[in-house]
């Protein structure tokens, strides 16, 4: 389903997407219930259907090289869902997407591999799974950088375990910006580290940025949409509402759905 | 070396410096709960029981030792990735190098374990009737059943969360429907099924095989059907995968 094009400014070409997935809530979450479930309603749980809840309904997008794409919608509208299938994280039910070149997506900043291990010990093994075909050399002098950027000082030779959230984030997006990417997925990951380092963070994601050939945003803060994107789609009930390089429109349109009275998908919170 | 190997060295090598705690006092801590165990056992069977068994320390040893490699792999792997969710949320990574770095670090514990038991043991049996030669067969498809088995209970475990209750459940009883620590022939004739239906059974016969009382005969045969217990593992698992891998998303 996943294919390289050579075409040399098209990043990402996404045709007709739908994606679901299996919904058994009510079935629960343990063998206990299946069990138990099996026992009161013996018909039903083995010949009744599973219910499927979609969450991407029929999109297609391209992505061109200097695209700073902000993708924005309700919580459950389908956005996390869209980066994590353009990551190669989720394979979808149908249609196909097109990548060219490396793809870096980052979901959560707080992510360690192992919580006993020292900030310093962690920074190598995550350089080593999300940038895989750097060499032993490069990697290190990549991470030693980061490092030195993420001013943690003696704490990385702590335990991570002993980090507080804003000294997760501030590892991880150093390290995740370490560098550059044909195509950077960002989803709400500035939540966490302190002003300071948010300030220093944003010239170094504008070099990254600026490095990368295309950026894909999700964010609730209008301000930095507008700040940093070009482009926007809206998400609406899994469908593409809107897309454009009108952010005002983009972002009046969003404001809309949730003011406006408008029906709102079921999983949306305010 | 492509990407995936890389990656999972790397992962093994970090859990085992988390388990070990970068000391060598750590590894003998992690080495130790086997041997202990073993002892005892060996201990209790011979000198209690009085099982009237030839180089029953041996025996044991090629019973008991896969045993435990199975049930420490399992259960620590089985939660492993629900308790990763922060990690598998976060950016992509390949939920199956997590699993497979856990059932890696276990193997390698087991082979130490192994070999640092078998040495006094060897040295102490008089007659010895073993192919240890033919050791690495056995141990491959006990590897690649239980790295089948781990990330099939793992994966379970994140739309049933309490997989690894029911499955440390069902460990308990297996350890007594299994001939471990008894030879198959003890067993009475009329419950044969019981042990015949027992997938673990085939795999740690094939590891004994070589171990204890070895006739080439009966260990091709053993590998045999221990092989195609794992290729019956390994494609259930596989299957399972492929329907629920998007499903982990949304569960975790």
């Amino acid at each position: 389903m996943t294919s390289t094009t050579t075409s040399s400014d098209h990043i990402l070409e996404i045709r007709n997407l739908h994606l679901s997935f299996d919904l058994d809530l009510q079935k629960g979450h343990t063998i206990r219930d299946a069990f138990v479930n099996l026992i009161n309603h013996p018909v039903q749980s083995i010949l009744g259907k599973r219910e499927v809840h979609p969450v991407l309904k029929d999109i297609s997008l391209n992505l061109k090289k200097g695209d700073k794409l902000a993708l924005i919608g309700e919580n459950g509208s389908g956005k996390t869902s869209l980066c994590r299938c353009i990551a190669g994280m989720i394979v979808p039910q149908q249609g196909t997407i097109n990548r060219v070149g490396s793809i870096q997506a980052v979901f959560s900043t707080a992510s360690a591999i192992h919580f006993s291990l020292t900030g310093r010990e962690n920074a190598y093994l995550l350089g080593e799974l999300i940038f895989p075909h750097l060499s032993k050399k490069e990697l290190s002098s990549r991470i030693e950088e980061a490092l030195d950027f993420s001013e943690l000082g003696k704490f990385l030779e702590a335990p991570f375990y002993t980090y507080s959230r804003g000294m997760q984030a501030r590892l991880f997006l150093s390290v995740v910006t370490a560098y550059p990417t044909e195509l950077l997925i960002l989803d709400e990951v500035y939540d966490g580290a302190d002003e300071f380092f948010q300030v220093k963070m944003q010239s170094r994601m504008h070099d990254v940025i600026k490095n990368s050939g295309a950026v894909i945003f999700i964010s609730h803060n209008a301000e930095l949409v507008s700040e940093v994107c070009n482009r926007a789609i809206v998400l609406h009930e899994n469908e593409v509402l809107f897309d454009g390089e009108n952010i005002p429109k983009a972002l009046a349109l969003y404001k809309a759905l949730h003011y406006g009275g408008q029906k709102t998908g079921q999983f949306s919170k305010t | 070396m492509n990407i995936f190997t890389r990656q999972l060295y790397s992962l093994t090598f970090a859990n085992m410096k988390a388990r070990y705690r970068k000391t060598v006092a750590g590894f003998i801590w992690v080495i130790l709960n086997p041997i202990i165990l073993y002892s005892v056992q060996s201990l209790v069977f011979r000198k209690v029981l009085r099982i009237q068994l030839p180089d029953y320390s041996l025996f044991l040893l090629g019973g008991l030792l896969p045993w435990i490699f199975i049930t420490n792999t399992l259960e620590m792997s089985i939660p492993y990735l629900f308790n990763a969710h922060n990690l598998l949320r976060g950016f992509r990574i390949n939920p199956l190098l997590l699993i497979l770095s856990q059932v890696l670090d276990n193997f390698i514990n087991f082979l130490i374990a192994f070999f640092l038991i078998l040495l006094p043991v060897i040295f102490l049996t008089e007659d010895n009737t073993s192919a240890f030669y033919l050791l690495p067969i056995p141990i491959l498809i006990l590897f690649l059943a239980i790295a089948a088995l781990s990330s099939l209970a793992s994966l379970m475990n994140v739309f049933y969360r309490d997989t690894k209750f029911v499955l440390s459940f069902g460990l308990n009883i297996m350890y007594f429907i299994t001939p471990i620590f008894y030879p198959v022939e003890y067993v009475p004739k009329q419950y044969q099924w019981i042990i015949n239906l027992n997938p673990l059974y085939y795999l740690i016969e094939a590891f004994r095989s070589a171990v204890y009382g070895f006739n080439s005969q009966i260990f091709w045969m053993a590998c045999l059907k221990a092989f195609l217990v794992t290729l019956v593992i390994i494609i259930i698992s596989c299957l399972y995968w492929n329907r629920r891998k998007n499903d982990l998303y949304y569960y975790i």
